[in-house]
């Protein structure tokens, strides 16, 4: 039985198991034995120290570095303090209208069309069809999400090459004689989008599909008895049921698709007017194809991005409500 | 082991949940918290635990203070009403659990593991998991669980009141019977009155955070110093109603609504008469003829078995008493009430304090 | 008699309406879902090609047929199983360490009453909304500065440690959040009859309320082994040495390299990438169901 071992397999190789950490109580009956005060440490100590790595210290480098021209030409020892040059540079830098503007076309419709569109269309259909039939489709739709992202983009090349490979050329156009072409290259807007969205659509439609189901039977069948229809009851029951998980999902995915960019990476690398800022950023600051960094500037660019996550997230804070999920602990003596 | 409670006071957050509640209990004894939910008596129990730390006030068991134990250092046993089995155990581990950690050998841990569980008659059930036991079954599990440490005090929170009525009744007895003969101090936290009155040597009462009456089941269904004891402790409930006294030629009367007025024997006249008093009646202590006494039409009937209550109402004022079946009475008759006026409470109805007892 | 037979009659006259209500929804979700069983039927097809026109295997002079199994045969190439290895490291040293800390974090949040406790709860779902992505230049600086202190080097740049351990920070935030609301969920009194019994919080935690969470293990596990298994950013920004290179970032460097990309040799690694999280998939839907409308961090 487990609890003769003493150290269980999901525990195993912790540090915090050696028994004189174990807290105060051990400590003799009659001194103070009430329990360690830090015991909770204990508990919380790796999470806040990685918490603290790797959240907290990179934020706060994100906002020094970006005062500095730290760039591979200055190396990490001969930059300097140039003050807000790089946040101006932003708004003065010729290609930041193009990127904000690409980065709006694709969170848009992304969003609109797919994240929340197609997911709430998935929902609604899923679960007005026999129940193995829903669950089949709604697994078949959460595969592109837990598909290795590089054999997904793999698939997506494929599906839009030109003939005599691309699939959509060869069982679409070509067939109903339509000109074929690269269609990431001739496409490429649609094409980001599309890619993105077939992930997207499954996390609006999980989180609907839950609330849909949860609603009560007894307000659908009334629904019925009244003689609504399928529209009618979408229209006048189902949206305004599920209010509150539709803007969730809105405002996460929006601030999501803001700041994500590995899809369109692995699909385009930025070519094709497809560069949207995330990429820019990460491209500027970490990794391009001359080698050739600009710290300071690539910081500046992602801490926009922090910027906007940042009230993105005291939004939920505030209007999600997330402190009601707390309560009391019901143990006193630690 | 004796424990006592001195001006024991608990808040959570801001608000006060317990009233400097004071308490002594003898060794051996065996005590009932009784009241509604809400009332702080589970919240109390788990002061004693150690689970909870009270805001002031000390615990003490024998002459040692515990505020500051751990509760394993405090040599207790508790039974939850939810039994809270470790469900991934088998009945020994359960069983045995506080001895392992105490490192007893195995030995000594089948040794106790076999006693006790023949004790509570569940001998034959050691190797199975608790989640294949029925709900009786778990209850002695837990209550082994309890036993096997041989604590000193023996705690209970409501530990009945997940069985059905006739496992219930059993359990009650069985519990008393194993207390009893343990010897082991015990609390028992019940909101059921006829547990705490019939398992209990002397009950606690207690509302809204303030202990209302300690004393023995007799005293506190006979001697109630409350109104609120009045009114909780006894089934049906006790009959309550606005009334004022007047003393006469050295006797007391009580005077009802429709001018009935009533003498009240010495043993129960109050030596204090405020301004506005409220009397107390038992339904069995009332009688129903069709001769003498006061006239109250039959509102409603509802047989129990036992007895039949019998609502009755004059002037949209209403008592509750008892009738044996055979009584021949209807809904609607016209019947006569006569009160036992040797068994009357009264009560000042601003401080709802009894008037007859301290 | 007319009135009789023609209740008899009415059951069988109602006449059988094709069933629109199911078939019209069945037809709108197979629409949408073409291009995924598409893609997906030609990564299957295509392992097993010279060469693909469209849906169907042709041989290198480009005619029907040319099936074959040479796409498979980079499972004799031992930089495969290499990978491989590196691969399940990252997955299982992943999830191991999410589950850790995770559930000791939840745990405490759940259980413990500290200062500052429901400030952390507050960051933790704060952090579950932000966007780890925006982070990752400032996380070079950071892995970068590990590199250079003795002993925790490993955990630097470049370094499979690195990669596990922000791996393992980008995972936290929804790992607490999960196993805090499993411990939620466990009544108190169990917890509190362990403590009577005599039990430390500490082996409460590992002997009591481990045990009570399982479905709860069981899902974070799944959820991070296939997201470590899937990874690539992470690995693909911190680790530029080809020795602890995984699948993805190999993958990755095939498509990006051979001049004219052989799609048939990569999709076979694809799929062999695939089988695993497909494996997992297939028979804990339900966890992972459970887990991504806990609260996901949804990827785009």
């Amino acid at each position: 039985m487990g609890f003769k071992a003493r150290h269980s397999s999901s525990t195993a190789g912790n540090p915090v198991q050696k028994p004189n950490l174990g807290g105060g109580f051990n400590l003799r009956p009659g001194k103070n034995s009430l329990g360690n005060k830090y015991d909770w440490l204990l508990f919380m100590g790796p999470a806040m120290l990685l918490v603290a790595v790797f959240f907290i210290t990179p934020v706060i480098i994100v906002f020094i570095i970006s005062f500095t021209n730290m760039s591979s030409l200055t190396g990490f020892s001969n930059w300097s303090w140039i003050g807000f040059e790089n946040w101006i540079k932003i708004f003065t830098h010729p290609q930041s209208g193009q990127h904000v503007e690409v980065t709006i076309i694709y969170v848009f419709f992304t969003l609109i069309l797919f994240n929340v569109g197609l997911a709430l269309v998935l929902a609604i259909l899923t679960t007005h069809i026999p129940k193995a039939a829903g669950f089949a489709f709604r697994a078949l739709w959460l595969v592109p999400r837990i598909t290795p992202v590089v054999v997904y983009i793999m698939m997506w090349r494929y599906l839009m090459a030109d003939s005599p490979y691309g699939i959509f050329n060869e069982l679409i156009f070509r067939p109903l004689g339509f000109e074929t072409s690269e269609m990431v290259a001739a496409y490429p807007y649609i094409a980001i989008i599309l890619v993105n969205g077939f992930i997207g659509a499954s996390f609006g439609m999980i989180i609907f599909t839950s609330a849909i189901e949860s609603i009560s039977k007894d307000i659908m069948n009334s629904s019925l008895v009244d003689g609504a229809n399928i529209l009618q009851r979408i229209k006048y029951i189902i949206i305004p049921q599920i209010k509150w998980p539709l803007m969730f999902v809105t405002t996460f995915q929006t601030l999501s698709l803001i700041t994500s960019f590995e899809q369109i990476m692995l699909l385009t690398d930025g070519a094709y007017g497809t560069e949207v800022w995330s990429l820019w950023a990460y491209h500027k600051g970490l990794n391009n194809y001359f080698g050739q960094f600009q710290w300071g500037f690539g910081m500046a660019l992602a801490g926009i991005l922090v910027i906007i996550s940042i009230v993105f997230c005291i939004l939920y804070l505030k209007f999600f409500k997330f402190s009601d999920m707390i309560q009391e602990p019901k143990i006193e003596t630690l | 082991m004796r424990v006592s409670l001195e001006k024991i006071t608990k808040d959570f957050r801001k608000v006060r949940v317990l009233q400097e509640i004071n308490l002594d209990i003898k060794d051996g004894e065996f005590v009932a918290f009784l009241g509604p939910s809400g009332c702080g008596k589970t919240t109390t129990l788990l002061i004693v635990s150690g689970i909870y730390k009270a805001t002031s006030g000390l615990i003490k068991f024998d002459d040692t203070i515990v505020n500051k134990l751990v509760p394993k250092d405090r040599n207790i046993g508790m039974v939850f009403q939810s039994y809270a089995l470790y469900s991934h155990m088998n009945v020994y581990q359960n069983l045995t659990f506080s001895l392992m950690l105490k490192k007893k050998s195995k030995q000594e841990m089948d040794k106790a593991a076999k006693e006790t569980a023949e004790m509570m008659g569940i001998g034959h059930l050691l190797g199975r998991k608790v989640g294949m036991l029925s709900g009786g079954q778990q209850q002695r599990v837990a209550l082994g669980r309890a036993l096997i440490k041989k604590p000193g005090l023996l705690l209970f929170d409501e530990p009945l009141s997940n069985l059905d009525a006739r496992l219930r009744i059993h359990m009650r007895s069985e519990i008393k019977k194993i207390q009893h003969d343990l010897g082991t101090t015990a609390i028992y936290v019940t909101h059921d009155q006829i547990e705490a009155m019939s398992m209990a040597d002397r009950i606690a009462v207690m509302n809204e955070g303030i202990m209302q009456a300690y004393d023995t089941p007799s005293n506190i269904h006979d001697k109630p110093r409350t109104l609120f004891v009045a009114t909780f402790v006894g089934n049906p409930p006790m009959n309550i109603l606005d009334v004022t006294l007047k003393k006469e030629n050295g006797k007391t009367y009580v005077n009802l609504s429709g001018g009935l007025s009533l003498e009240i024997p010495p043993e129960r006249t109050p030596e204090f008469i405020p301004e506005k008093v409220k009397m107390g009646i038992r339904p069995q202590d009332l009688e129903i003829g069709k001769k003498e006494g006061l006239p109250y039409n039959v509102f409603m009937i509802e047989p129990t078995g036992r007895d039949d209550v019998i609502i009755c109402e004059n002037k949209g004022f209403r008592f509750t008493c008892l009738a044996t079946p055979g009584h021949n009475i209807k809904e609607d008759d016209k019947v006569k009430l006569a009160f036992d006026m040797g068994k009357v409470q009264f009560f000042d109805a601003d401080t709802e304090k009894s008037l007859l007892w301290n | 008699m007319i009135v009789k037979s023609k209740l008899k009659a009415s059951p069988q006259t109602i006449p059988r309406t094709f069933p629109w209500g199911k078939v019209i929804p069945f037809t709108i979700l197979l629409a949408f879902s073409i291009p995924l069983i598409l893609g997906i039927y030609w990564i299957v097809i295509s392992t097993f090609s010279v060469s693909t026109r469209g849906l169907v295997p042709v041989d290198s002079a480009g005619n029907p047929g040319g099936l074959t199994l040479a796409n498979w045969s980079f499972l004799k190439d031992p930089i495969l199983w290499k990978l491989t290895l590196n691969t399940f490291i990252l997955a299982t040293t992943l999830t191991l360490g999410v589950l850790l800390v995770s559930s000791m974090a939840g745990y405490a949040l759940a259980r413990i009453n500290f200062k500052g406790r429901k400030s952390f709860l507050g960051s933790t779902m704060i952090l579950q909304a932000f966007p780890a992505t925006t982070l990752l230049i400032a996380t070079y600086f950071v892995l970068r500065f590990i590199s250079g202190v003795p002993l925790i080097s490993i955990f630097g740049y470049d370094t499979m440690g690195g990669v596990i351990l922000v791996s393992i920070s980008t995972q936290l935030p929804l790992g607490i959040w999960l196993m805090k609301g499993f411990f939620d969920a466990i009544p108190w009194d169990l917890e509190r009859a362990a403590l009577i019994d005599g039990c430390s919080r500490w082996r409460t935690f590992r002997q009591i309320l481990i045990p009570q969470i399982r479905p709860g293990i069981a899902a974070l596990s799944i959820f991070s082994f296939i997201t470590g298994w899937s990874s690539f950013l992470i690995p693909f920004s911190f680790m530029t040495n080809p020795d602890t290179a995984v699948i993805s970032t190999y993958m990755n460097r095939l498509m990006q390299e051979t001049a004219p990309v052989n799609y048939s040799a990569v999709a076979a690694v694809g799929l062999f990438s695939l089988l695993p999280v497909i494996f997992f998939f297939i028979f804990t839907q339900k966890y992972l169901l459970a887990i991504f409308a806990g609260g996901m961090k949804g990827g785009s």
